[in-house]
């Protein structure tokens, strides 16, 4: 024994003495081996299973027989329960879990949720629950064996594989009915009783005593302890995120196994490649095994489907092996078709239906509305009730459209009906964002008087770019694509759909907008005008003319006006509008005017006239007058039929002059005569000719 | 599952068995030294301490007292030193009569006659009193050896004898004294691998500790108690 270390303890700084073995401090060394270690050491550390007198001790209740299996979770007591006269297994679970304090909370919600799970081909949990230190799980007891050892038992043949898996399917089938999940499949999991009939154990007991990857831990060396060769490739790489279809996986492993006697690593052979057996079966395996979950069989039953028609049908040896990994056989009984998302179609069929229907009911409505004169907030209400009415499929098949994509983004991407679900969801959004952009992009044009092209082409683009960023954002999004991740060639197509889509819809929002009313703000000055653009949108859409051209006329004067439209070639008159306008002057006006009908007419119809009476309180009246052609139309200022010269408020009438008509490609042509009032009305005309481009606010003024 | 202890065999055996024997064998002779010390710390010297301590293992091993043993109260440290005390006030009774003349040879003090096989005269110090917790704490020391030895054995037969030197004082925990880069250097490794071998050193030697202890005891949850009972032993004062 070298005695060669320090003489105090680094650690408890107590004096080591001569006969310390190799001149270490005895008390540390040996504390220091009592101290069990605080990560969990799978080597065989754990605390040993309890005997079974204590166990006995424990639950007085039970007969407890003997020791079954004990493992890194716990041991497994062979036991009866003499008041019901059956055996029964007792799971004890080891003591290193239930030093976690959350564990126990944790334990009763699992448990609760397995003892759920009462199924012929599952290992039934009677009762669980905690006795002191001990979590326990009382369970039926399987008199059998485990497959592990039914396998090395030898002579397990392909038949009786294919025996067992329906079965094995069905206990599956059953619990993630259930919402649960094994986690563990592997054949020590899987008991044969006497009888021959299989049961699944420990399900979900993974999940129980909190075996998440975070204990599937690598030694010193970087070895992963516990054999992963039954974990799904999702299971070892982000086991936060699987599904049962990890189950099927695992499923599938057991399954080769079984008819193999190997475990399928790295490039495997096909089952029948091993062993004689039906070459059916090879599809049905490699579709369990595919590393990709979405490419797996999707549940459990249609595992057991599969296997139960290769049984059922007559055997037919094919006499070439299916090349490795080759996807979804072709027989009839597998479905290979995933469901489609609820409701889909019907969803696509009204969001179509309500947008064809839109355009042509609105318009309709405007026409409707136009005619009648109404007041411009009850035309408003009235077009937005019609716009309602038509927006209620809309919105129907939105909502079943929005359902539909989470149903598919829940299936992974798998069920059919994308195309259909996106277009329902987003057709209208998209529409009423158009709308939107459009509206803005006016506004602005508005605002500054100016780049009106510019404003509308880059709400153009705008639109386009932003609708299929949406459209393919949702597509992704569906396809449970993770960003960065490349979308097949599919996106191709519903990107140019959805641009066409698009396309359309922006134009038929933004075309009205293009022909931009105009309302021209002219004042009589003599002998200057001055006039403002403005743009009323809002009016056109309920029907009210393009053209508001507003004439104030200072007092002293009287104005004719005549508003022309003229052709494309400015000489062509269309139609024409004419009247005297006579300020008022207190000397003059008073008493009440009295104005013949006025009605507005078709392009192209008769003139009707117009006139306008009006009376002095010294008992002089007179007229003015004018026809009115071409569509136009007069609006006296109180929206009546007589204007009341000696109310009036302000020192100049206006008389307002409404076109019912596009002005694109015509000029307008405001004629304007101004006259100085000079005795009782003898009129002496100044005539001014302005004439007004559409779309410009260029006046070219000549006065005579 | 539970490996059959050399204790429990013995126990079970009730010393009839070949390998019952075989097993008290190897248990006295890993726990010679105790023994040994025990005798020492009562005032003999080192010639008559040994001679003693053979007589009274082979006194075991020829069955004098394995009958005697009680199944229940499991450990063999406390049999043994039940047997060690039994078989001392035997020698004192012993002793007592040749003191009182029974025997016809005149003893010399000093024990030189050769034909005496027996120990020459040696009077223990009654006021030396070794108290049962001194044994027990040569008993720790004793398994602390044992385990350490095997633990180099291992550590020597996979060619890591110099790692187990320079890294066993860790076993006493960690401290400030003790450097890991220190180490590192000397045994050529990253502090990686050096936290590493730590590791496995302690992990090598708690379970020789356990393994150890477990040939003592009838049940394999008594060696959490009896490692509790021998740390706790080796705490208090000398």
């Amino acid at each position: 024994m070298s005695n060669s270390g320090p003489s105090t303890c680094p650690k408890c700084r107590a004096p080591i003495s001569v006969d310390a073995p190799q001149g270490l401090c005895p008390k540390c060394v040996l504390e220091g081996a009592a101290t069990t270690p605080t990560t969990s050491d799978h080597a065989g550390h754990r605390s040993p299973p309890p005997p079974i007198e204590e166990v006995a001790a424990r639950f007085p209740q039970l007969e407890i027989l003997e020791l079954i299996g004990a493992g890194g979770m716990g041991a497994v007591y062979k036991a009866r329960q003499p008041r019901l006269d059956r055996f029964v297994a007792l799971k004890i679970l080891s003591l290193d879990l239930a030093a976690n304090p959350a564990f126990a909370e944790r334990f009763n919600r699992e448990a609760r949720v397995l003892a759920r799970l009462n199924h012929p081909n599952i290992v039934t949990v009677y009762d669980f629950g905690q006795e002191g230190d001990y979590f326990y799980l009382l369970m039926e007891y399987v008199d059998g064996v485990n497959l592990r050892q039914a396998m090395n038992a030898g002579g397990f043949k392909p038949s009786e594989a294919l025996a067992l898996v329906p079965d094995l399917c069905a206990a599956l089938q059953f619990a993630h009915d259930e919402g649960i999940l094994h986690r563990d499949i592997k054949p020590e999991n899987i008991l044969i009783d006497a009888r021959g009939r299989v049961k699944v154990a420990d399900f979900g007991i993974a999940k129980l005593i909190g075996s998440t990857p975070d204990s599937l831990s690598l030694t010193e060396s970087g070895a992963v302890l516990g054999t992963p060769h039954y974990m799904a490739p999702e299971q070892l790489e982000k086991a936060a995120d699987i599904d049962h279809r990890a189950d099927i996986y695992s499923l599938g492993v057991v399954f080769y196994e079984m008819l193999t006697g190997e475990l399928p690593l790295g490039r495997f052979a096909p089952p029948s490649e091993k062993a004689a057996m039906d070459a059916r079966v090879d599809d049905v395996v490699m579709r369990t095994l595919e590393k990709e979950r979405s490419r797996r069989y999707q549940k459990a039953s249609e595992v057991k489907t599969s296997v139960e028609a290769i049984t059922h049908s007559t055997a037919k040896v094919s006499s070439q092996p299916p090349p490795i990994g080759q996807a979804a056989p072709s027989s009839p009984s597998t479905t290979t078709a995933a469901a489609t998302a609820g409701w889909v179609t019907l969803a696509a069929v009204l969001t179509g239906l309500s947008l064809v229907l839109a355009l042509p009911v609105l318009v309709v409505a405007i026409y409707f509305l136009a005619h009648r004169g109404l007041d411009y907030i009850v035309a408003t209400l009235i077009l937005l009730g019609v716009c309602l009415l038509v927006a209620v499929p809309g919105i129907v098949g939105c909502v079943f459209g929005v359902r539909a994509l989470r149903e598919i983004r829940e299936s992974d991407g798998h069920k059919r009906g994308l195309n259909r679900a996106l277009f329902a969801s987003l057709a209208w959004p998209l529409l009423l964002l158009n709308v939107a952009v459009t509206g803005l992009a006016s506004m602005g044009a508005m605002a500054t008087q100016r780049f009106g092209l510019l404003w509308l082409g880059a709400a153009f683009l705008l639109n386009i770019t932003l609708g299929e960023l949406i459209v393919l954002g949702a597509w992704r999004w569906a396809r449970c694509l993770k960003p960065g991740v490349r979308a097949s060639g599919e996106t191709g197509t519903v990107a140019v759909v959805a641009g066409v889509f698009l396309f359309i819809i922006t134009f038929l929002v933004m075309a009205p907008i293009t022909l931009i009313p105009v309302r021209m703000v002219h004042t009589v000055n003599e002998p200057v005008t001055q006039t403002q653009v403005s743009l009323e949108p809002v009016a056109w859409l309920i029907g009210r003319p393009a053209l508001d051209a507003r004439l104030i006329v200072p007092p002293g004067h009287v104005a004719v006006v005549t508003l022309e439209r003229r052709g494309r070639d400015a000489t062509n008159v269309v139609g024409q509008m004419q009247g005297f306008v006579v300020a008022s002057d207190d000397r003059y006006f008073k008493g009440n005017v009295q104005v013949g009908e006025v009605r507005d007419t078709n392009a192209g119809g008769p003139p009707h006239p117009w006139t306008m009476r009006f009376l002095d309180d010294e008992g002089s009246s007179g007229s003015c007058g004018g026809y009115l052609s071409g569509g136009w139309s007069l609006t006296l200022p109180g929206g009546g039929r007589e204007v009341d010269l000696t109310r009036s408020t302000n020192d100049s009438i206006t008389i307002a002059y409404h076109s019912t008509g596009p002005f694109k490609d015509e000029n307008l042509v405001l004629v304007v005569t101004g006259v100085p009032r000079e005795g009782p009305l003898v009129p002496e005309f100044r005539r001014i000719d302005h004439l007004l481009r559409a779309g410009s606010t260029n006046w070219v003024e000549s006065i005579q | 599952m539970f490996r059959t202890t050399r204790w429990t065999l013995v126990l079970r055996a009730q010393g009839d068995a070949p390998e019952a024997h075989a097993a008290l064998g190897e248990l006295c002779e890993a726990y010679w030294t105790p023994v040994f010390r025990f005798l020492r710390r009562e005032g003999r010297d080192e010639d008559a301490a040994r001679e003693l301590t053979q007589e009274f293992f082979s006194r075991l091993l020829a069955g004098a007292g394995i009958q005697k043993a009680d199944p229940v109260r499991g450990r063999f440290r406390s049999y043994l030193l039940g047997a060690l005390k039994h078989f001392l006030a035997d020698q004192k009774r012993h002793e007592g009569r040749l003191k009182r003349g029974g025997n016809v040879d005149v003893q010399s003090i000093d024990g030189n006659e050769a034909s005496d096989t027996s120990p020459g005269l040696q009077v223990p110090d009654p006021s030396a009193t070794v108290s049962d917790t001194w044994f027990d704490r040569q008993w720790a020391l004793a398994i602390m050896d044992r385990s350490l030895h095997s633990v180099e054995v291992e550590f020597k037969s996979g060619g890591r004898e110099r790692q187990f030197e320079v890294l066993k004082p860790w076993l006493m925990g960690d401290a400030e004294g003790l450097s890991q880069s220190d180490a590192a250097t000397q045994l050529d490794l990253s502090a990686g691998a050096v936290k590493v071998a730590v590791h496995r050193l302690r992990k090598s030697f708690r379970a020789a500790v356990r393994a150890e202890i477990a040939q003592t005891v009838t049940e394999p949850d008594e060696v959490d108690a009896e490692l509790r009972y021998l740390v706790q032993v080796l705490g208090s004062e000398p």
